[in-house]
């Protein structure tokens, strides 16, 4: 590809723009894009609000964002808030906030140590999640399936003290889960199938469909209505 | 018109694929969204696919898969005309289209020593218009007008060509798809024809003939 020289899109303290086509876009205090953004790299520390579609190699929220518009970036990360009311397509996707996304997350990677609240499919082939604060999303979708509950660490708390909105059970709440290898805990699902499930702690699961192996842990704390072989 | 579904799970079995390949193929968009269909059972939520068409796709997918990297094999399989130029020349010697294609394009809008992929596209469906000798070429005329007026306008290339004809009059049209036409009864449907699915064809054609990018010819 060619490369042509493009310039930078700097917002510092309050400002707004009509979007287009950036090398790298930074946002530091509070920013207003009206219309799409195509850049290398997109950082927001601070507040934003972007309306239109992102589409980027890096796009890093340290703040609180709202995105109308799809997102499409090679890496996503996330260590704030961000409500976005589109899709998000990316390789790899790191969330170590809140991530609202209205439609579906399609990344290679994805891994999360916060909350979510996806509205559609959750498909990666690798999904790791740690869970430190609400977790739902209509369907998952890939091949190694990994959900744990966070420690006790403060930054359920912290995160707690923040999203006062949000109830503070530290679960993960989904339709179905589909994968070859799959690891639960604290997950309630209506059904799990894949090849090789284990089921942890924590989890309410009405029906477990698998091919190779099913495993459940000895806790009391789980409750699987059905496990059938197909 | 009900078409034959096939559930997820079955699909699996049959083909002996993995959910993380299903996924993943759905995530590359090698499988169209509108193909997933979502219905309750009472297992829960399932997933079906018209069967026809998800075998035919992972059966392509699975042949084509170890000379093609899965970007290019949603690029083969994606409706979207693609911006390939290819010389004049490699359509004869290759044996894209017919000489009798190529000519009558021709004659409507010039020679050209390369020809984009929508150009080629036009010829391709010309030909097997012609070689399904269902229409003469002077009918094939208003077919690439019409092509070159107005494809363009179609979103993903998604649309069917339909070409009439009533006491020997004939007329074509295009439609977005899905659709629903009715015509009286004096009306005789010659043909009718997805454009996306005649694009995938020729991609697929494309690749077999070792056409991959404009530098096809050696020199």
């Amino acid at each position: 590809m060619e490369k042509q020289a493009k310039n930078d899109l700097r917002i510092n303290g309050v400002g707004s723009s009509a979007g287009g086509s950036f090398d790298t876009v930074q946002i530091n205090g509070k920013g207003e894009i009206n219309g799409d953004v195509e850049c290398n790299d997109l950082q927001i520390n601070g507040l934003s609000t972007i309306n239109g579609n992102i589409k980027a190699e890096t796009f890093k929220v340290s703040g609180k964002s709202d995105i109308r518009g799809d997102i499409k970036s090679d890496t996503v990360m996330i260590d704030g808030k961000i409500d976005i009311t589109g899709g998000v397509t990316a390789t790899q996707v790191e969330n170590r906030g809140m991530l609202g996304v209205a439609k579906d997350v399609s990344s290679e990677a994805f891994y999360s140590h916060g909350g979510f609240k996806i509205g559609g499919l959750l498909n990666a082939d690798k999904i790791q999640i740690i869970i430190y604060a609400p977790c739902s999303t209509t369907d998952i979708g890939g091949e190694e399936i990994d959900i744990r509950t966070g420690g006790a660490s403060g930054l359920r708390e912290f995160l707690g003290s923040f999203f006062s909105g949000w109830p503070l059970e530290t679960a993960l709440s989904v339709e179905t889960i589909e994968g070859d290898n799959i690891y639960l805990e604290n997950t309630t699902a209506k059904v799990v199938r894949g090849n090789n499930i284990k089921i942890g702690p924590g989890c309410q699961i009405d029906v477990v469909e698998y091919k190779d192996t099913f495993e459940k842990e000895n806790d009391s704390n789980i409750r699987v209505n059905e496990s059938r072989k197909i | 018109m009900e078409t034959e579904l096939i559930s997820k799970k079955e699909l699996l079995e049959l083909t002996d694929i993995s959910y993380g390949q299903l996924y993943r193929w759905k995530r590359k968009m090698l499988i169209p969204e509108d193909w997933f269909i979502r219905k309750s059972t009472f297992t829960g939520q399932e997933t079906f696919f018209p069967r026809e068409k998800i075998l035919d796709r992972i059966g392509k997918i699975k042949n084509m898969k170890e000379g093609a990297s899965l970007d290019e094999l949603a690029e083969i399989l994606s409706p979207n005309p693609s911006d390939l130029q290819i010389q004049r020349q490699d359509l004869l010697d290759k044996d894209i289209v017919s000489p009798v294609a190529l000519d009558l394009y021709e004659q409507s809008f010039g020679k050209k020593t390369t020809c984009s992929f929508t150009n080629v596209l036009y010829m391709y469906l010309l030909d097997s218009l012609l070689r399904s000798g269902e229409i003469s070429a002077e009918e094939g005329k208003i077919i690439i007008n019409i092509l070159d007026d107005h494809f363009a306008s179609f979103q993903n290339g998604q649309c069917e060509l339909i070409f009439i004809r009533k006491l020997g009059v004939s007329a074509c049209l295009l439609s977005t798809i899905p659709n629903q036409i009715v015509f009286d009864n004096g009306t005789k449907i010659v043909t009718q024809l997805n454009i996306a699915d005649t694009t995938e064809e020729f991609k697929t054609k494309l690749v077999n003939k070792g056409v991959t990018d404009g530098k096809t010819s050696e020199e």
